[in-house]
């Protein structure tokens, strides 16, 4: 039950950081809103095909307070990899099992000692909502056949990275982060654990963005 | 008519109270203060022999570098001064001995600089500098020529750059030969080198100085002049009387009987120094001085009314730079032995007044061990100072200063720093000496206060009478400062003005606390600050760039940058719709001579301030003119800000590190290279000095253009932001 509120709490949690934006939040040159779009390169782009392996996701955050900032998140995706029996390929050719969705979330992101929000080293924390769907085979009776099915969680993701701007404009973004769904791995149905192993693949997941600052 | 002669009499009354003239820049601003550094030396590049080895034109271009930036710094610290009284003076003079030689002449520029050290100095770019103290000790114009004619000699034989060559050449020979040569012998083959020069200065100067039509017997008359280049002005008797009256009676044994005696003799002995022995420049200057004949000959070619007019100016500007420079001892005996010519000069009392007040200052808060003089080692009668003022107690001395000040105050009742100096004595007084200020009393000091000390036993004498000795001796000090010190206020406590504001001073502990509190206080959480300023005045905001390990300056890339991040500060200026004005030593324009002289006086103020500490306050002695500048700019706050950057080393271990347990923080590294920034801030309050804001931000990246202008933004939005209530 608490699983299902975590978000809500930690909603509730980040927008009270928001409600005390204060004083001085010199942003960048005056300028708290940006955007960006990042391209992730996830752990399973080892294990699956590399030519599109890949999430995006896309941001917008808003300073509030001299080093933290509040934002939301957008992600969205299409990842292939080797099936949850281990059987790499069929009469010589390669099988993968598949899994497209995305997520929806807020992020909070806090920035090193050093650093003034948006520019520096960031830790983020995000709560989000995943959903999508899954493809895998499943050879356990001997014969092949697609298991398929719909997942809903939510999950945590941690992160740290740098941030810079160019041109006082061009909001340039790289870092890693990784994820989990609070409550441990799969309570059995096929879609926790579909939905636990989407989730997984964010560990060590690498990325690099690009954006604009707004206002 | 009457009206005319009233009018008159006014006017040389008031030439009569007050001597004091300050000098200041004025004109158009030289090109040499105006160019930029860099630009002087790719100008001065033309000048490289290019016939010479390889390794002398990279000495000699590194010389026209080092020199061009150094001479710089000092012709934009404010301190040298352009197209004043002495300076033109200087120049005057200069063309005399120049007449012949109009090449020369159009070649070399001569400024003043406010230092109350006796001294001159030419560099290799045809600047030729004159110390104020120098002009301050002179007794006539001829012996300015003379010191003039051995600077243009340096210039003529471009000493400098040979200087800086041979020294490159002597380095390099021992860094060959380490284990010959030892560092010792190093310095001695330099000094050696450059006693040569020395010299060769005086023969060519003289050989300049023969052709004009000044009085030989000034070139001896100079070198008396150096050799007692660290007595004061004047050698005038003093005594602790001067600071006594019916009411503050000094103890006997607080004056010094025996001084020591002004010294004759020199060291001829010149090994570890520069320059040759005043002996020996004075037998090689005779032996050609003797060939020519002193017929006809002159102390003045151009104006003895000039010299001497510009020389009791320098006098009483040497005063100021010694209150500057916290030389207490010599402000103090100077302006006494002036009052002795000007008896009734108010402007001298002020500076023995503001001598009292520096010496109490430091001396309360426990600041004055590196600013003290031994008597012993003084020579002539500013020991009989030195002795006095070392053998005070803290009160005492806060007493006399107290008084001294306090005695000035109708004198100078418009004068607010004047009065608000007396009102700092009055609270150190209370709070630091409380217990001592409870016993002082009113009314005059007993006629007994000189009473001889008890004479002080043979050394035969028996154990009774020594012990005798030492009971009185007890005795005495015991009551001593019931005879003399605590009498020193005694006419003050009986008036009502004094005694309102001892019982000011007293709230003063608890004023401070409720102001820390109150909401003026300036600073808000985790030591960000909001001043609310709309106007701010910037002063000499600089950027510093350091090569790798942060060795060196580098100084063409410095420039650059400098130009660069004024332009960065005014653009966020803008944005934050904060009016900056800003004085930059390194942007003037031809006109903008009062803004030179301004930056001047902030640079000063600054300095002073940068100088105190939490226990140490003292008001600056500049205050009176940095208060007509806060009217003048109509502002309340100055910022200083500047950036220092510089790259790390690789650091091989690090990289290694990070791509191990980092991948990203790796790559990060590989595509932005390592270093260090620091942003620095202050923003004072013009009128009492106080810190409003002060910054000192670490950043472990170099100087990212995107880091940078966010910082200073920062910087500027907590000048310009309002404290929520």
């Amino acid at each position: 039950m608490f699983r299902k509120y975590i978000f809500l709490i930690l909603f509730c949690i980040l927008s009270s950081f928001a409600a005390q934006s204060q004083k001085n939040v010199p942003g960048y040159l005056g300028k708290k809103a940006f955007v960006d779009y990042n391209f992730n390169a996830p752990f399973l782009l080892y294990l699956g095909p590399k030519w599109n392996n890949f999430m995006h996701n896309v941001n917008f955050n808003y300073v509030i307070r001299r080093r933290a900032q509040i934002g939301l998140t957008v992600d969205f995706f299409n990842l292939h990899a080797i099936p949850s029996t281990g059987i790499e390929s069929i009469n010589g050719e390669k099988i993968y099992s598949s899994v497209s969705g995305g997520g929806v979330g807020v992020n909070f992101d806090w920035y090193s000692k050093k650093s003034i929000a948006p520019v520096g080293n960031y830790f983020r924390l995000s709560v989000k909502k995943l959903f999508g769907q899954f493809e895998d085979y499943d050879y356990g009776n001997g014969t092949s056949f697609i298991v398929d099915g719909d997942y809903d969680e939510f999950a945590l993701e941690f992160g740290y990275g740098i941030r810079r701007i160019f041109f006082d404009q061009m909001v340039f973004n790289v870092g890693g982060s990784f994820g989990f769904i609070p409550g441990g791995g799969s309570d059995g149905t096929d879609e926790r654990g579909y939905a636990y192993a989407v989730a997984s693949s964010y560990i060590w997941r690498l990325h690099v963005g690009v954006g604009v600052l707004l206002f | 008519m009457k009206i005319y002669l009233t009018l008159a009499i006014l006017f040389f009354a008031q030439l009569l109270f007050c001597q004091y003239e300050p000098f200041d820049s004025k004109g158009d601003i030289p090109k040499d203060f105006t160019t930029y550094s860099y630009q002087k030396y790719k100008k001065e590049l033309e000048n490289v022999d290019r016939k010479s080895k390889r390794r002398s034109r990279k000495n000699q271009k590194e010389f026209f570098l080092e020199s061009n930036f150094g001479i710089d710094d000092l012709l934009q610290s404010g301190y040298v001064m352009f197209n004043d009284p002495v300076s033109e003076y200087v120049t005057e003079i200069a063309n005399v001995l120049l007449e012949n030689e109009p090449e020369l002449k159009g070649k070399l520029r001569f400024y003043t600089v406010r230092s109350s050290s006796v001294n001159a100095f030419a560099t290799n770019q045809g600047v030729v500098i004159v110390n104020m103290g120098l002009i301050a000790q002179l007794k006539n114009e001829a012996q300015l020529a003379f010191i003039l004619a051995h600077e243009i000699s340096h210039f003529k034989e471009q000493h400098a750059l040979k200087f800086y060559l041979e020294s490159k050449e002597i380095d390099r020979q021992n860094s060959r030969n380490i284990l010959r040569r030892k560092k010792f012998e190093n310095t001695l083959t330099k000094n050696q080198f450059s006693k040569e020069q020395e010299s060769e200065a005086d023969e060519l100067g003289l050989e300049l100085f023969l052709k004009s039509k000044y009085n030989l017997d000034a070139v001896k008359g100079a070198f008396d002049v150096l050799q007692y280049a660290y007595l004061p002005l004047a050698d005038v008797t003093f005594n602790k009387s001067y600071f006594e009256d019916e009411y503050l009676v000094f103890k006997e044994d607080y004056h010094l009987n025996t001084i020591n005696p002004i010294s004759t003799e020199v060291d001829e002995d010149d090994e570890e120094s520069t320059h040759p022995s005043l002996p020996k420049r004075r037998i090689a200057a005779d032996n050609i001085i003797r060939k020519n004949s002193n017929e006809g000959r002159v102390d003045y070619v151009i104006s003895e009314s000039r010299f001497k007019e510009l020389k009791k100016r320098a006098r009483y500007e040497l005063l100021e730079y010694q209150l500057r420079d916290y030389a207490f001892y010599e402000s103090l005996y100077n302006a006494y032995s002036l009052q002795k010519e000007f008896p009734e000069d108010l402007h001298l009392k002020k500076i023995i007044a503001k001598s009292l007040y520096g010496f109490t200052k430091m001396r309360n808060a426990r600041q004055f061990s590196d600013y003290r003089l031994k008597h012993k080692k003084t020579e002539g009668e500013i020991g009989r100072v030195v002795y006095f003022i070392n053998e005070l107690e803290k009160f005492e001395m806060n007493a006399l200063a107290l008084r001294y000040a306090y005695s000035l105050k109708e004198e100078f009742k418009d004068d607010v720093v004047f009065q608000d100096m007396i009102k700092d004595l009055c609270q150190d007084m209370v709070n630091k000496h409380s217990k001592k200020l409870k016993k002082f009393k009113t009314g005059k000091a007993p006629n007994s206060a000189n009473s001889p000390l008890p004479e002080k036993p043979d050394e035969d004498a028996s154990d009774e009478e020594v012990k005798k000795y030492e009971e009185l001796l007890k005795k005495q000090k015991e009551e001593g400062y019931n005879r003399y010190t605590f009498h020193g206020l005694g006419d003050f406590l009986e008036q009502d003005h004094f005694n309102a504001m001892v019982d000011d001073c007293k709230d003063i502990k608890e004023k401070k606390r409720e102001w820390e509190e109150s909401d003026d206080n300036n600073t808000i959480k985790n030591g960000e600050f909001a001043l609310g300023e709309n106007k701010v005045l910037l002063i000499n905001p600089f950027y510093v760039k350091l090569n790798r390990n942060f060795q060196k300056q580098l100084l063409i890339k410095t420039e650059k940058a400098q130009m660069k991040f004024n332009e960065s500060i005014q653009k966020n200026a803008d944005r934050l719709d904060l009016k900056l004005t800003v004085i930059d030593p390194n942007n003037f324009t031809k006109k903008d001579v009062e803004e030179f002289n301004d930056f001047k006086e902030i640079q000063e103020w600054f300095g002073h301030q940068m100088n105190m500490e939490d226990d140490f306050k003292m008001i600056a002695f500049n205050q009176e003119r940095i208060n007509a500048l806060t009217k003048k700019y109509n502002v309340d706050t100055f910022v200083w800000t500047g950036v220092m950057t510089g790259k790390k080393g690789k650091n091989s271990f690090d990289v290694i590190g990070k791509l191990i347990f980092n991948q990203f923080s790796w790559l990060y590294t590989m595509i932005t290279p390592k270093g260090e920034s620091i942003i620095f801030s202050l923003a004072l309050d013009s009128e009492t000095g106080r810190a409003r804001m002060g910054s000192f931000d670490y950043v472990p990246y170099i100087d990212h253009k995107d880091i940078i202008k966010q910082r200073t933004y920062d910087i500027l939005s907590q000048v310009k932001k309002k404290r929520k209530r």
